[in-house]
């Protein structure tokens, strides 16, 4: 779910049909404001699909899964100056013809614009590669959700594979325009990516994960079709991508590393203190500061360290909380040993999760979804559970997928918690409700804001009273500490990036407020350090949704209805958390009467 | 199977006490009198609606039609003839709305209400009000259970809850009435059978009331009822339980012992009771809906108990078993490794079955429903004399999820080649998929969303059956072989439920023949006749539903060839709710034609 949000926010602008800036400004040249409206987001969408075509990729939209965005100065110069254009453009609609749904396509596209115009001036564009996004990973999930049922789709493939060696030149551009502005990743992450880049070109090009769509074709193909298509795409990527990644390599070890910058904080960075409050404005889409996330941080986890001492005593146990945390991570009664075991007991949880949730919900999704283990290929880098999201119009349904991989690392006591968080009410149901929306513009079915989508997830979790879990108080403990982790992001996040907080410093915070492995803990310290800001998002979309929930139960008193605030929150989709507020302050008014 | 819904069926023959202010008759006759035909057929159903709603007020509940959860249906002698009477002038109203007039679903929406109306007149002529307790059902179990569906969200919610229980007195004084009436009438359940309900009334009369399924609703109020709320509720719970409910139930379960039982009838055939054979002729039709005649659904039965004798031989010579029939059955029946010997095991076992399944429904249907279900046991109370499942249906306008109930007593009678089916069949894409689509249908008259026509619905929980192999399930050859065993089942029903009520066989002689045809328990067995013996005609539904549904599908795939779609076929099945297989045929005729249609002009 996180690529195709971090490109949406950070990707409007661009370049081949005809002039965008004329098209968008005849767009709502006539007309009223709602067809005004229409006709811009209707060319804005194509405008999008076209400069961006993985994102075209992921929406299934047809036409662009040929060709690469282009990365190039000069195309993101004129991306750059088409956000304005665009702005202009939303300017000549009235928003008073507008009816309810109109106006919130309106405010959202403004909200996205208005952050792109934000972002302009940091060049964060100067930064394409770090051990968590770049080429190397994201490229390879785009090319393995390309449709590669027929030739033609294949050789859409085989031309993204041409083309790679001009996605590495000017990411290399612009890595080198960044060593000149003193704008890098810190160094000490990069060596992974030295790694990376070598488990993209083992020996045999067979092996390869670009060489993967060939590998299994559709039987409709002609034998022969098959085998030419699979010598062109050995010998491209034999002959142009490994050399290019091989130069990549070369260029990060000898320049780009020696060069990067050796601090932690992203307000080490030129401007960097103006761009971290930028990024936590884009990833909260809430309007506080550093400073003030830092202390809801710190005082959220003096209010679930409480919680958690309560069940521990409750448990008469004996010790500190660490050595509590210490049993739960060790103690083999909280372990599965059978992988399917662990499947079948989330089968049966969720199967009694479902049944709970028409009491909370007015509108349920139609889409079903169902439980199945982590890929292999991926268990051993993925976290405890995922969701995958499926389709009603292709017949594909959700799925909540567990990591079954070192089982060791899998405790019976975040299941509840995991559970309602990635599947119902969770993201599976989120994100069914937001696909199954009748009537939305087609931008609005692919947006995932962070803090809308894992704060509502993280809000699905605290439910779990409400629809009867968490009675075993290691389940509850379990809850309070996922909750934990999202608590502990804020101050560390904070920390690292406005307050000069060493890693060190970070992972010793960060260790001592839950149970949580040596190895999990440093994976997502470097996490923070890297994307700044994005680990903002859970708590705070979550605390909004709460505060929302704390404002129309004591405004509404007995008229309040939950099930109808739900349907409020859920009904238009993924929103930046301002926008949610009015929406949920007007409908506070019109419940009043 | 639905027995609930069953036994509204019946009860929806009843009805209430407080007479309208407006007669029924005077509102109909004026509302088809203004507007459009059109208008006048929604004025009608609306106002129908309302009457059937205020009138069951139990209908009420389980439809989530609000402002009735306080009280129970009228079943005075009086207001039942009341409702015998209105029957007639709501169908002589409907047929003052010109039916040519009426276009597209508003046609299939005023034969539906027609034929409907017909039945229930027709019904008239038969006895039936008379027979409102038996082992399977009656006020001293749903009296609970509709508590138990009652929503329980907020505090006016939990005072119906109590309102209804402080007029249990009434309920059991006019209940008492018409089971005397049906002793003088010689309408009576079967003495056999009915020897099991004093124990049912014990379960629900307990020693302490916390134990009561009577109480246990009242531990089920929403987190948003402030504890001291709750507390207060209970403790009134409690006491309306003890000074109205119990004594009621008790002086009930009194009569039934005394009076009740000891006259009741021994004889198990309906034609044995008055007016018998025309009965039974009414139930094969109204619960097929179709026209064959017993004699002719017996022979189908005996052909399809063939047809499937001769998949399951196969089956087995899959397996490799060496032995007979009868050593396989036994084998099934109770080799330890098919059972299990936790409730709870069983439970999740199911919700593992149903987990998997729900993934794989999009594939085949385009249009799912957005109710949710879960799993949950038969009540204590009721499980002894229960099926091994039923589905209990849910409501989302009063956010009540449907669930599977599956019956944890006697788990040795529960194997686990059977779960597979089962679960394909109460819950996804059986029951809980059918009538939750049906429920959440927009465009309807509300009384198309909870039309429950036998046929339909359990021809398409059998159906659903058909569909395992398609969802992944049946890798297991026993779960196959269990699949097929409960299709035989259906097929069985078709040759004993004729055997017993048109052609003289005795119960032993039905129970003999289950025995000689699948693996099931003695227990289950007996039953399973006995229910035959209480519902006459009711399960000759499953097996002619299915058979219907199968051939459509095959007409579909052989009239369309590449352009057959199941996800649209399927949708086209669902997509008008429950309706008798006729009408449903009908449709589906001539969707085949547009689509070939649709087909053809594409290729010229």
């Amino acid at each position: 779910m996180k690529l195709l949000i971090s490109i949406l926010l950070f990707s409007f602008g661009s370049a081949a049909f005809g002039s965008p800036c004329q098209t968008f400004s005849q767009s709502v040249s006539q007309g009223s404001p709602s067809a005004r409206l229409k006709k811009f987001l209707d060319v804005q969408w194509k405008y999008q699909m076209h400069e961006y075509p993985e994102q075209a990729t992921f929406a299934g939209y047809p036409g662009e899964n040929d060709h690469w965005s282009d990365m190039s100065l000069e195309t993101i110069a004129r991306h750059k100056s088409e956000v304005h254009c665009q702005l202009n453009a939303l300017q000549k609609i009235a928003n008073m013809g507008l009816n309810k749904q109109d106006r919130v396509s309106l405010e959202i596209s403004k909200s996205l614009l208005q952050m792109a115009l934000a972002n302009e001036k940091f060049g964060a564009e100067f930064m394409p590669i770090n051990h968590m996004t770049g080429l190397q990973n994201d490229s390879l999930d785009i090319l393995s959700v390309m449709p590669t049922n027929t030739t033609k789709e294949l050789k859409n493939v085989l031309s993204r594979l041409e083309k790679f060696p001009v996605l590495i030149e000017q990411a290399t551009v612009l890595m080198r325009e960044g060593m000149k502005r003193k704008i890098t990743p810190t160094r000490v992450f990069l060596p992974k990516v030295l790694d990376q880049l070598d488990s993209l070109k083992p020996q045999k090009v067979e092996e390869s994960a670009f060489y993967k769509p060939f590998t299994e074709m559709a039987t409709t193909i002609p034998k022969f079709e098959q085998e030419s298509l699979q010598n062109q795409a050995k010998e491209t990527i034999r002959l142009k991508i490994y050399p290019a990644l091989e130069k990549l390599k070369e260029f990060m070890k000898t320049e780009y590393i020696p060069a990067a910058r050796e601090t932690l904080a992203w307000t080490d960075l030129p401007d960097g203190k103006e761009w971290y409050a930028h990024l936590v404005k884009v990833h909260t889409t809430l309007n506080k500061s550093p400073e003030e996330l830092h202390q809801i941080g710190l005082s959220e986890v003096a209010r679930i360290t409480k919680e958690m001492m309560k069940i521990k005593d409750q448990l008469k146990f004996k010790g500190s909380l660490q050595d509590f945390n210490h049993k739960l991570l060790t103690d083999s009664q909280f372990y599965f040993e059978k992988p399917e075991d662990l499947l079948r007991a989330y089968r049966d949880l969720t199967k009694r999760i479902d049944p709970e949730l028409p009491r909370v919900f007015k509108t349920l999704p139609r889409l079903t979804y169902g439980v199945r283990e982590v890929p292999a290929f991926r268990a051993a880098t993925t976290s405890g559970a995922e969701y995958q999201g499926g389709s009603l119009e292709t017949g594909k349904a959700g799925w909540f997928q567990a990591n079954t991989y070192d089982l060791k690392s899998r405790p019976k006591w975040e299941m509840e918690t995991l559970a309602l968080h990635e599947s119902v009410p969770g993201h599976h149901f989120q994100t069914a409700i937001a696909q199954e929306l009748k009537g939305t513009p087609e931008f609005r079915k692919f947006l995932g804001f962070t803090a809308y989508v894992e704060g509502w997830a993280l809000y699905s979790e605290s439910l779990g009273p409400e629809l009867g879990f968490f009675k075993d108080p290691y389940s509850l403990y379990g809850h309070y500490s996922d909750e934990m982790l999202r608590a502990v992001r804020l101050v560390v996040d904070t920390g690292i990036h406005a307050k000069g907080w060493t890693r060190q410093q970070a992972l010793d915070y960060f260790r001592a407020q839950m149970p949580v492995s040596d190895i999990d803990s440093q994976i997502e310290i470097d996490r923070y350090c890297v994307w700044a800001g994005q680990a903002l998002a859970y708590k705070m979309g979550q605390l909004k949704i709460q505060e929302l929930r704390e404002r129309a139960q004591t405004q509404l008193g007995d008229k309040f209805d939950v099930r109808l605030f739900h349907d409020v929150v859920l009904g238009n989709g993924p929103l930046p958390m301002d926008i949610l507020e009015h929406i949920v302050d007007d409908w506070i008014k019109t419940q009043k009467h | 199977m639905i027995p609930i819904l069953i036994s509204l069926v019946f009860a929806s023959s009843f009805s209430s006490a407080a007479k309208p202010a407006t007669s029924i008759c005077t509102t109909l006759n004026q509302v088809v009198a203004k507007g459009n035909p059109s208008q006048k057929l929604k004025n009608f159903f609306a106002a129908s609606w309302k009457y059937e709603n205020t009138e069951f007020p139990e209908a009420a509940t389980y439809h989530g039609y609000p402002g009735q959860n306080d009280r129970w249906s009228d079943l005075s002698l009086a207001t039942i003839q009341r409702h015998h009477t209105e029957n007639v002038c709501e169908l002589k109203a409907l047929n003052k709305i010109p039916r040519k007039a009426l276009k597209g679903e508003d046609v299939v929406n005023f034969d539906l209400a027609k034929k409907e109306l017909e039945n229930e007149i027709e019904g008239a002529k038969f006895d039936g009000d008379y027979l409102v307790l038996d082992h399977l059902g009656g006020m001293h179990t749903n009296v609970s259970s509709t508590l138990d569906d009652m929503p329980k969200a907020n505090k006016h919610d939990i005072e119906d809850m109590i309102s209804r229980l402080d007029k249990v007195p009434e309920l059991e004084a006019q209940t008492e009435i018409l089971l005397r009436e049906g002793l003088k009438r010689k309408v009576t359940p079967v003495k056999m059978h009915l020897s099991r309900v004093p124990a049912q009334f014990d379960r629900v009369l307990t020693d302490k009331i916390e134990d009561s399924p009577l109480y246990e609703p009242f531990t089920k109020m929403s987190a948003s009822i402030s504890k001291e709320d709750q507390a207060d509720l209970q403790k009134r719970a409690k006491e309306v339980i003890q000074t109205r409910a119990y004594p009621a139930l008790g002086k009930l379960r009194e009569f039934v012992v005394t009076t009740y039982i000891p006259g009741a009838r021994e004889t198990i055939s309906i034609a044995d009771l008055p007016n018998g054979k025309e009965w039974y002729a009414f139930n094969v039709k109204m619960h097929t809906t179709t026209n064959m005649t017993p004699a002719e659904i017996h022979e189908l039965g005996l052909k399809e108990v063939e047809r499937i004798t001769k998949e399951m031989a196969d089956l087995r010579a899959q397996v490799k078993f060496k032995g007979s029939v009868e050593e396989f059955h036994k084998f099934l029946m109770k080799d330890k490794q098919f059972y299990y010997t936790n409730p709870e095991d069983l439970l999740a076992g199911y919700r593992d079955i149903a987990k998997r399944i729900d993934p794989e429904l999009p594939r085949l249907f385009k249009t799912l429903p957005r109710l949710t279900y879960g799993v949950k046991e038969i009540p204590r109370a009721q499980a002894a004399d229960a099926p091994g499942a039923y589905y209990q249906p849910g409501a989302v306008a009063t956010g009540r999820p449907g669930y599977f109930t599956a019956n944890t007593t006697d788990l040795p009678g529960r194997p686990k080649w059977g779960m597979e089916a089962l679960t394909l069949h109460e819950a996804v894409p059986g029951h809980h998929f059918q009538i939750a689509i049906a429920g959440e249908l927009t465009d309807v008259p509300e009384f198309r969303k909870h039309q429950m026509f036998t046929a339909f619905v359990e021809g398409w929980g059998l159906y659903a059956e058909s569909l395992g192999t398609d969802l992944g399930l049946f890798k297991d050859p026993y779960s196959h072989y269990g699949q097929l065993s409960y299709e035989m089942w259906r097929a069985i029903r078709l040759v004993v439920d004729t055997g017993i009520h048109s052609m003289g066989w005795s119960r032993q002689q039905a129970i003999d023949y289950f025995g000689d045809h699948m693996p099931k328990a003695q227990k289950e067995v007996e039953n399973e006749v006995d229910r035959y013996i209480n519902w006459p005609g009711q399960a000759l539904a499953y097996k002619v539903g299915q058979l219907k549904f199968l051939e459509l599908k095959k007409r579909a795939k052989t009239e369309l060839g590449d352009a057959f779609d199941i996800r649209e076929f399927h949708d086209q099945l669902l997509k008008h709710g429950g309706l008798p297989l006729d009408v449903l045929e009908k449709n589906i005729t001539q969707w085949i034609d547009s689509q070939k249609k649709a087909t053809q002009s594409k290729k010229t």
